[in-house]
């Protein structure tokens, strides 16, 4: 099913108060509560956060490869069009075709026993409808402009014998074959060494950019986010809590929790003899508090964060979630929505 | 490859020598057997002496493996006949029994075992376990003896023992074993059923199957290349063991549902003494198994590439 | 380098090559060749590389969990890599060492009691209830309380384990300890937490640190030596600051380029991003390793194995600086690769 041609300056991917329930063997957890984003023609946008945040979970909502036993509220629209509410058949389907997803480790998340031409074809071959032939031609030139040249000969190769940087480019060769509108990479480099983690970041970003597909990426690194995200949405125990332009965030973050993670990361340009740290740690899911999720941690919590804030959307593309951001409300650009609960 | 086979000969020879010895220490006279209790000393003395059986057991293994050598499994002291003879003449009927079960074991329980871990938690997936539970641990002459009962007996839908060998008709020489097959087949696949569904449910977990539903590609073929095929490769490799167990099991059933196959005649042999023909049905049920799992392994390394591109 | 101050660990042409296979089917993988270093007691020694480099190779070979092909360690003035028997074991009240994953190097039977206590029986701690004390006082200062004592790895979070393995490490008062990956397994502001304890606990105890890692803003914030290495190979070595500011090998330039830092940003353009994969070390390679992908590659570079250069605070092993910038040492062979291994 096609997503018909939408006016260039509608968003790829819009997210609107996503709640994902799961279902554990400790009752019912909500592990994802009202998360909104979105990402424009063009733009790569980084999510970040530590682990048990909710950022994988995320992707693979937008991805519709939630487990069976999860209970999804929420849109999640594809150039305008709405996913959540499409059968299951449908909404399959969109996955290769309109969003092309890339994972953490590249050899695991090849099948070991068909050969790589092979997963790359099929892919071609189930959406395109191309020939063994067409599909095999498609392969070869996707291969290319990953920088895996024809002259590798790489698509009789199994995914046993690839190096870590090669399965990765073959998966982005996958990722975009058949010219998705967004690519969605799951900590694709994190397991990636550092010279081929360099080259892998700069190939999403052009491969992405020439295909036409902007790139939702989903990172636990700073430096990641700072080096090819123009935006970056910040995620604390399965809520977003801040998001704005990267070098806004970075360079003065609104919540806390972002300033004092930014603060915890060994920095090359602060000559320090000690991080700062982050008191007490993520409330489990089953046992999230009532009320902002951070304030056990937080520096500047009072009685006002008995309440969870609500998502505040300062301008387009910029939001935050708290009652207290680090330097003052005014710098907020904009009060409205708040109901100046402070005590 | 070359050191694989080069390791037949030891394996081959650790369970030849085990019986042998075995079998030296078993009381019983072979020749007493032969000529009743209550012959003269003297004349059990002569067959005794003619039988070889005064021979020390190095001397004993040594003339056996030189006969071995030129391919003489010697004579069976109850039949006086050529032991490759007597073998030669119920081997048939193991072979079409333990094919017919093998047929059963691999498609009843690879199909189960399917089944069951695509429905995984459904009613179905926990009657196939429990099923599979009964299986492996039900005596195998228990259950064909309640078949017999049932389906014999009772209904006589089937005969109750005997064999109609192929040349009297197809589908009254597999009606013949069809119990039998059942009793033997069944009881293994409960084993296989259980492997094939924890090895579908390991590949189901991968990344990589997370990957090819993310591409779009639709659940049933996401199933089918994705996942069976990656998880059927071990499952291939038990079928060398199950085979194994089917030969030592056709024993027991061959014995209650009396077909004159090489597991019966072991069991009449052993009782006899007759150690020739006990040595040469040892030595082919083992060389059949070594040859089937060094078949299985071939195969595993034409089928899974991982293997074959090291 | 630094001749004032004693080296507490001295390693001169450290080498190692695995051999596995029969016959024709032989195969060698030169995982560490002729390392030189030093660490100086109570400072930490930071080890950078990819995968391959031999990094981890290295720490094993100092912490002697395997045996070097050849070449010298010496620790604290004894020859330790010659030591065996009951002198190695008790060498190694000494030296201890911390893993990547507390998971796997925490008994998950033991308690948490009994881990810590296990090197104080070890060696011949008789009385239990000095032991127990020690045991406490170990426990609390790595920020665990008593009642961790009587639980299981399992039921800690994995900064909490690192902790433990920290204190085990620490329970015998050792000199050196090798830290392989202490932290790449943890949350950044876990990370932060463990990181700022081990400096304190250098501080307060003198113990000075291997410290393997790849990730390079880590090493930077630790380390005051630093060590980079390349297909086995350690290709430039000093201060910390030196390297890290000014650095004069190729590759060493290449990764501290390639490291994503938080002053990034996507306009930056095309970074002289370092091309193609870093070969495995399975052949004795003639010339520089790193030959195949250096950006300033000379012709000599392929053939000749390059001279260790001295600089002020710095030595690489580069052909690129002929006697301009710094002083030639004796071209420095690579220990023990004539010997078949």
């Amino acid at each position: 099913m096609e997503i018909a041609d939408t006016r260039s300056d509608d968003p790829v991917l819009e997210v609107d108060g996503l709640t994902v329930r799961l279902r554990t063997s400790r009752g019912d957890v909500e592990a994802l509560r009202s998360v909104s984003l979105h990402v424009d023609q063009g733009e790569t946008v980084g999510l970040v956060g530590e682990s048990g945040c909710g950022k994988s979970l995320t992707a693979l909502s937008i991805a519709g490869l939630l487990p069976p036993m999860s209970e999804v509220s929420g849109e999640i629209r594809l150039c305008g069009r709405n996913l959540t509410n499409l059968d299951r058949r449908a909404r399959r389907q969109i996955g290769g075709r309109e969003i092309g997803m890339v994972f953490q480790d590249p050899v695991a998340s090849l099948n070991p026993v068909l050969s790589v031409g092979g997963q790359l074809a099929e892919v071609a071959r189930h959406h395109l409808g191309s020939s063994r032939r067409e599909a095999k031609a498609l392969a070869t030139e996707m291969l290319d402009k990953v920088g895996i040249p024809p002259s590798r000969n790489i698509l009789k190769d199994y995914p046993h014998q690839l190096s870590g940087g090669m399965g990765q480019r073959v998966s982005i060769a996958a990722a975009l074959i058949c010219q998705p509108k967004l690519l969605i990479g799951d900590e694709p480099t994190t397991a990636l060494d550092v010279t081929i983690q360099a080259q892998i970041l700069e190939l999403l970003r052009s491969a992405a950019s020439d295909s036409g597909a902007s790139l939702l990426l989903i990172t636990h690194d700073l430096g990641v986010i700072a080096r090819i995200c123009d935006r970056v949405v910040v995620m604390y125990a399965g809520e977003i809590v801040e998001s704005g332009p990267t070098s806004k965030i970075l360079s003065a973050p609104r919540h806390p929790y972002t300033a004092a993670l930014l603060k915890s990361v060994p920095d090359p340009e602060v000559e320090t003899d000690e991080l700062e740290t982050i008191s007490g740690s993520v409330p489990e899911l089953h046992e999230m508090p009532e009320g902002c999720r951070f304030a056990a941690r937080c520096e500047y919590a009072d009685a006002a964060c008995a309440v969870d804030p609500p998502l505040e959307v300062i301008s387009r593309g910029a939001s935050l979630r708290c009652w207290h951001p680090v330097g003052g409300m005014n710098s907020a650009g904009g009060t409205g929505g708040l109901s100046g609960r402070r005590s | 490859m070359v050191r694989r086979t080069l390791l037949l000969l030891p394996t081959l020879l650790v369970p030849l020598l085990l019986m042998f010895t075995l079998l030296q220490l078993t009381p019983g006279d072979p020749a007493a057997m032969m000529l009743g209790d209550f012959a003269p000393p003297e004349q059990l003395e002569r067959l005794r002496e003619q039988l070889g059986l005064n021979d020390s057991m190095g001397v004993q293994l040594v003339n056996w493996v030189g006969d071995l050598a030129r391919l003489d499994l010697g004579t069976s002291i109850f039949a006086q006949e050529p032991v490759w003879d007597v073998i030669k003449s119920q081997a048939g009927v193991t072979i079409h029994l333990t094919s017919l079960s093998l047929a059963i074991t691999v498609f009843v329980g690879v199909g189960a075992g399917v089944v069951s871990a695509l429905y995984r938690g459904s009613p179905l997936d926990q009657g196939v376990m429990l099923g599979s539970m009964f299986g492996v641990s039900l005596p195998q002459f228990w259950f064909g003896l309640n078949l017999i009962a049932i389906f014999s007996v009772g209904l006589r839908w089937f005969p109750v023992g005997g064999y109609v060998p192929l040349g009297d008709g197809f589908w009254l020489s597999n009606r013949s074993l069809a119990l039998p097959a059942i009793t033997l087949g069944l009881v293994q696949a409960g084993f296989l059923a259980r492997i094939t569904r924890s090895s579908i449910l390991d590949v189901m977990g991968e990344p990589y199957v997370t990957a090819a539903r993310a591409k779009g590609i639709p659940e049933y073929i996401v199933v089918w290349k994705h996942v069976l095929r990656p998880a059927l490769i071990p499952v291939i490799t038990v079928i060398g063991i199950a085979l194994a167990l089917l030969l030592s099991g056709a024993v027991a059933v061959e014995v209650v549902f009396t077909l004159p196959g090489l597991g019966r005649s072991m069991v009449s042999a052993v009782a006899r003494r007759d150690f020739p023909l006990i040595q040469g049905i040892v030595l082919v049920v083992a060389v059949t198994n070594v040859l089937v799992n060094l078949l299985v392994d071939l195969l595993y390394a034409v089928i899974d590439p991982r293997v074959r591109y090291q | 380098m630094n001749e004032v101050a004693e080296s507490l660990l001295k390693v001169r042409g450290l080498t190692k090559v695995f051999s596995s296979g029969l016959f024709s089917q032989k195969r060698k993988v030169y995982a560490v060749r002729g390392v030189d270093m030093d660490i100086t007691a109570g400072a930490t020694f930071g080890l950078v590389g990819e995968s391959g480099s031999g990094k981890t190779t290295v720490g094993r070979l100092i912490a002697r969990l395997i045996d070097a092909t050849s070449g010298t360690i010496e620790f604290d003035g004894y020859d330790f890599g010659a030591m065996e028997g009951s002198n190695l074991r008790l060498a190694r009240r000494d030296m201890q060492v911390i893993f990547q994953d507390p998971l796997r190097s925490l008994n998950p039977r033991m308690t948490v009691r009994q881990l810590i206590e296990e090197p104080f029986r070890l060696h011949g701690f008789e009385n239990e209830a000095e032991r127990t004390k020690l045991v406490l006082a170990a426990v609390e200062e790595v920020g665990l309380s008593e009642s961790a004592l009587s639980r299981f790895p399992h039921e800690f979070s994995g900064g909490q384990r690192q902790r433990i393995a920290i204190a085990r490490a620490l329970a015998l008062k050792p000199k050196l300890i090798v830290a392989d990956e202490p932290t790449s397994s943890l949350d950044v502001s876990v990370q932060a937490q463990v990181l700022n304890l081990m400096k304190r606990l250098q501080k307060q105890h003198g113990v000075a640190y291997l410290f393997i890692s790849h990730d390079l803003n880590v090493v930077r914030f630790m380390s005051d030596q630093i060590g980079v290495m390349y297909l086995g190979e350690l290709v430039e070595v000093g201060s910390a600051d030196a390297v890290f500011t000014q650095p004069k090998h190729p590759y060493t330039r290449s990764l501290l380029e390639a490291v994503p830092t938080i002053h990034d940003s996507p306009g930056r353009g095309e970074l002289s991003l370092l091309k193609g994969e870093p070969p495995t070390p399975t052949e004795l390679i003639q010339g520089c390793p790193f030959s195949s992908r250096c950006p300033d590659v000379l012709e000599v570079c392929r053939t000749v194995a390059p001279p260790v250069v001295q600089f002020e605070y710095q030595l690489a092993r580069c052909h690129l600086y002929g006697g301009e910038s710094g002083v030639v040492l004796e071209t420095h062979p690579i220990g023990g690769l004539d010997v078949e291994a």
